[in-house]
């Protein structure tokens, strides 16, 4: 079965992406979208990004993890080593979202497993609702390797329109006390 | 009817459900719960279709495959490796398999479903389930260990400890 597949070989191409301790990232260059997978992309944003702002438009190469943790140069698609970078890169859990910080990194976690299922970059704090409301983490995010940036409030994701029970994480690169780590 | 479950799995009103889900775990646990699937289970089941019809519909999606481009058909490829998960037989060995070990970039999505479903099988064999649907007696332990690949380069040439093995002729 495949046969045509099999014919093209191995096509799969990856770079060097490694830790801050040196552990090897599975990593795949995702091929560009195809016109009509250009004109589905439209489709989604209708449906699920009607707050959305686009940034850019849809390309391949990179998805969310490749776009936070390899500068938009490759694709990472294990859940799991994204953890390991998160704790082997130095991140820390923040414990309330008020400590947000733009540069700091929105994890968005299934439920049913404990999986990641997006991670995004926090652009700036917004005003909330009303003076006296918290402000609104406003989030930089590629959804995945053939989708286009979107800029988007942190709450603002497709998970729960799909049924897909899910948790929020804040996690920052930045220096905290003793006490606050994890 | 027949057809229909498996146009389903082409339509944009299924594409559009599965969202921007992309990591292989929850995609293939999206797919599984999802109704297109299960009609592609039950169908299968009740011999609606048949794996030959399963066979000339994978035959006609990959007739796109375009070398360099992304393949269009990735989420009704990824549907039917879930949907075949738990079946029993040859043609869902030989599915799974053969598309897990492919190396091809325009195909990724899919082949990292079918990774993920290759896991689950084998856990689900490995904690001795019941819940296979036997329709015909394909082997004792049925994902144990392949000796030779099917067919081409990349076959599938072993399962141990919960993980598979693609090797090179």
């Amino acid at each position: 079965m495949f046969e045509q597949a099999k014919l093209l070989g191995t096509t799969e191409r990856s770079i060097t992406v490694e830790t801050h301790k040196g552990t090897r990232i599975t990593n795949v260059i995702e091929p560009e979208p195809g016109h009509q997978q250009r004109q589905f992309y439209q489709a989604l944003l209708a449906k699920y990004g009607g707050n959305w702002e686009e940034r850019k438009p849809p390309t391949g190469v990179y998805n969310c993890a490749g776009h936070v943790w390899a500068s938009r140069r490759t694709a990472l698609f294990e859940p799991d080593e994204w953890r390991l970078i998160l704790d082997e890169d130095g991140y820390r859990r923040l414990e309330a979202p008020g400590e947000v910080a733009p540069g700091d990194l929105v994890v968005y976690v299934e439920s049913a497993s404990a999986e990641i299922l997006h991670v995004a970059q926090i652009l700036e704090l917004r005003p909330g609702v009303a003076p006296d409301r918290p402000r609104v983490a406003w989030a930089l995010s590629k959804w995945d390797a053939k989708s286009g940036e979107v800029m988007h409030y942190a709450y603002d994701v497709p998970y729960g329109k799909q049924g897909i029970e899910f948790s929020i994480e804040w996690w920052t690169d930045r220096p905290g006390s003793r006490a606050s780590n994890r | 009817m027949s057809g229909n479950v498996l146009e389903m799995l082409r339509s944009d009103e299924f594409a559009l459900s599965a969202g921007f889900l992309s990591t292989p775990g929850p995609l293939r646990r999206f797919l599984a719960k999802s109704r297109e699937v299960a009609a592609v289970r039950r169908a299968l089941k009740e011999g609606a279709i048949t794996e030959e019809t399963l066979r000339r519909f994978v035959a006609g999606l990959m007739s796109d495959l375009r070398a360099g481009e992304r393949f269009p058909h990735e989420l009704p490829l990824a549907a039917v490796a879930v949907a075949l998960e738990t079946r029993a037989t040859d043609f869902a060995e030989e599915f799974l398999h053969d598309l897990a070990c492919l190396r091809v970039a325009e195909m990724g999505l899919c082949t990292r479903v079918a990774r993920e479903c290759l896991k689950r099988r084998t856990s689900l064999t490995r904690s001795k389930s019941r819940s296979f649907e036997r329709t015909r007696l394909a082997q004792e332990i049925p994902f144990s260990v392949r000796t030779s690949p099917s067919n081409g380069a990349r076959g599938a040439v072993g399962v141990a400890q919960g993980t598979w093995i693609c090797g090179a002729k």
